[in-house]
């Protein structure tokens, strides 16, 4: 409903729009997709999909296997057809035209590097269907593998390279063509886990130098919070939220957004009491703003700000990211007036830049919290078993409806 | 205790190869150097005559009708082949097990019995013509079988599995990403075929052109059946002469001369599919 509408372009949100956002706010999108269905064998792939792709963004579409986000990029790209609803290109209606008649290229999930051609040949191909005169094609190819700092290797086999110097030539391969949009397909997830990190880095450092708009498909939460300007999270045919990273990760519209993007704490509540819609803060960014309200789980009233149009004795969610989870052992006192669950310690993970202990509450609650080290703290180490205290800082909480909170 | 039956295993296959491989063709080779004799088929002295023999325009007009009938057969094979292999590794996989099947279930038949199936459809009364007539063709019954036709498609019918498995092979090997890549990259149909399709599936064309074209020079019996009482292929010129003129040294000439081109054929054939291979490299 709300989170498949076509939303307006984020703008005053706490983070400043970047450039290409303000561009695109002006300019019709590039792609536009309106009302797309997709089924294979009769299994609904994609339910009624809107979605505009702004000019020189940096666009993920992130979802779990089978949530149809690849089923998307082949649809740009031309390699499928939608059973309904259009597409537009550029303004231009892409209705049964072929994926070689289309101007967007796509870097495949396993690069589809042409194992009998050189580098050069690779990356050449696009240019030489187009009948590039050959010495426009031999200084582009030489300045595309410049870009992705492969210069030197026209002449090597693809088998002779690394998979992270494919994904170069793959990347090389499509840019050399100046799409007006790139599409990615899982492209970073054959690369180890440090390769990936720099492959993120340098891939969008290259779409902000370039401009052009890139649309990434990945299941990996961790690379479409790092990338992107714009996540799309899809869930089974339809889009979950749309937003900034940051909004995505603070603000989810639900549970199941909540619990695919990173790590949450979802408690079952009753709302109180809510106050007045008139009495809300001015500072309202998500779903036409929030509500100050009292929520009772598992018998402790919290102070929480409640999505607009909630009512006192409603059933929520509570959602608290890891990290904003607060612990407090015996000997340390609490902010005054906090309301906190008692429980003890039942777990506890070293992660290196974190500690991570699971609380359980006095009623039966499994809470997880996150903590930074901290020099100057030095009871942070709970040991296990200890009875601590546990809340989280005040307004970082997501409430959600329980009733939409159905799905996962 | 596995050491000697190693040892007795590969000592017995030596054993099989010298006695039934090397011996005979040592004998050939032997043979083709001797002089023809009446009652004891060969005798001394040594000669090169038969191979000079060779040479002769009216047999060297056999080898050269003989390579020409191996190549139409094999290039017919190829065309009539790539698209059938084509679509048996692209079927979906019931389909693609049963055409497969069809593809080998002549292999069940003796292919001489095969050859006769053949002459059945293409004789004069056959059921080629007959079909013709009952479609309201009114003219002479056409002449099909014992002329240069029959024999082609005799050995196009009995060799058409030899190229369709090797190119299944490829085909099904080739990446349909790689395809898609192509038509990403803006490739059409055709430029799809021939700038990836054709250079990915070039080892299988090449296999099974000597998997067909090899054996077409000796199917003697095809041309027996098939294009009457004439040498047609060199391998009716080998049996002959054994068999109807009782010149083994001559027989065995052309026998071991046809080994040799076959040999040479092989030899070319190796030496592009590893420079192939070179150029594709493992995956």
């Amino acid at each position: 409903m709300n989170a498949s509408d076509p939303q307006p372009p984020a703008a005053g949100g706490a983070n400043p729009a970047p450039a290409a956002h303000r561009d695109g706010a002006l300019q019709p999108p590039v792609v536009s997709l309106r009302g797309i269905r997709k089924a294979f064998d009769g299994k609904t792939v994609l339910d009624g999909l809107d979605l505009d792709i702004r000019h020189g963004e940096f666009l993920t579409l992130l979802g779990p296997s089978g949530c149809g986000k690849t089923t998307v990029l082949r649809l740009i790209a031309g390699f499928e057809q939608a059973d309904a609803g259009s597409i537009h290109i550029d303004g231009r209606d892409v209705a049964g035209l072929p994926p070689d008649a289309r101007h967007v290229n796509t870097v495949f999930q396993n690069y589809a590097l042409f194992p009998h051609l050189t580098v050069h040949g690779n990356v050449a191909f696009g240019l030489e269907m187009k009948k590039v005169p050959r010495g426009e094609i031999d200084a582009r190819v030489a300045d595309a593998l410049a870009t992705v700092q492969l210069a030197g290797y026209e002449k090597r086999r693809p088998h002779e390279l690394s998979g992270g110097q494919q994904q170069r030539v793959a990347l090389a391969r499509a840019l050399v063509n100046r799409p007006r949009v790139l599409l990615l397909d899982e492209s970073l997830s054959a690369l180890d886990y440090k390769l990936r990190k720099q492959m993120q880095g340098e891939l969008k450092a290259l779409q902000r130098k370039l401009g052009i708009t890139f649309v990434f498909v990945t299941h990996d939460q961790e690379e479409a919070l790092a990338m992107s300007d714009r996540v799309v999270v899809l869930d089974a045919g339809r889009i979950a939220q749309q937003g900034p990273p940051r909004e995505i990760y603070e603000r989810p519209a639900s549970l199941f957004v909540a619990r695919f993007v990173g790590e949450a704490n979802v408690m079952d509540g009753t709302l109180l009491h809510v106050q007045a819609h008139g009495d809300a803060p001015a500072n309202c960014r998500w779903n036409g703003g929030t509500q100050p309200a009292t929520v009772d789980i598992g018998g402790v009233a919290f102070r929480v700000r409640a999505p607009a149009g909630s009512h006192a004795g409603q059933a929520v969610a509570v959602v608290v990211r890891p990290e904003d989870m607060r612990v407090y052992g015996p000997g340390e006192p609490l902010p005054d007036g906090m309301a906190h669950f008692s429980g003890r310690i039942v777990e506890r993970t070293y992660k290196g830049a974190t500690l991570d202990s699971v609380i359980e509450t006095s009623s039966g609650l499994r809470l997880i919290a996150s903590e930074f080290f901290d020099e100057d703290a030095p009871d942070f180490d709970h040991p296990l078993g200890e009875p601590v205290r546990v809340s989280w800082v005040a307004d970082w909480e997501t409430v959600l409806p329980r009733d939409t909170a159905g799905a996962r | 205790m596995q050491h000697v039956f190693r040892r007795a295993s590969t000592g017995l296959i030596a054993l099989w190869l010298a006695v039934f491989v090397l011996l005979p063709t040592l004998m050939v080779v032997a043979t083709s150097l001797l002089t023809r004799h009446d009652s004891h088929f060969v005798s001394l002295p040594l000669t090169l005559d038969n191979y000079a023999r060779l040479f002769d325009p009216l047999y060297a007009g056999v080898l050269v009708d003989s390579f020409g009938l191996a190549a139409l057969a094999t290039v017919l094979c190829l065309l009539v082949g790539y698209p059938f292999a084509w679509i048996v590794a692209r079927a979906r996989a019931p389909w693609r097990h049963l055409l497969l099947l069809l593809v080998i279930v002549p292999f069940w038949t003796n292919s001489l019995i095969r050859a006769y199936a053949v002459k059945l459809v293409l004789a004069t009364n056959g059921a080629l013509n007959s079909a013709l007539f009952a479609l309201g063709y009114s003219g002479e019954p056409l002449q099909l079988l014992y002329t240069p036709f029959a024999v082609v498609a005799g050995l196009v019918y009995v060799l058409l599995p030899f190229m369709i498995l090797p190119l299944y092979a490829v085909i099904e090997k080739l990446d349909p990403r790689l395809l898609e890549a192509a038509a990403d990259l803006g490739a059409g149909r055709l430029q799809r075929f021939v700038r990836v399709i054709l250079p990915l599936t070039l080892p299988g064309i090449v296999a099974g052109g000597v998997l067909v074209f090899l054996p077409a020079l000796g199917l003697f019996y095809v041309s027996d059946v098939l294009g009457g009482a004439k040498d047609l292929l060199v391998g009716n010129l080998v049996k002959n002469q054994f068999l109807v003129a009782r010149d083994w040294p001559f027989g065995a000439a052309a026998s071991v001369t046809l080994v040799v081109l076959m040999g040479l054929l092989l030899w070319a054939w190796s030496a592009s599919a590893r420079r192939a291979n070179q150029r594709i490299g493992e995956p």
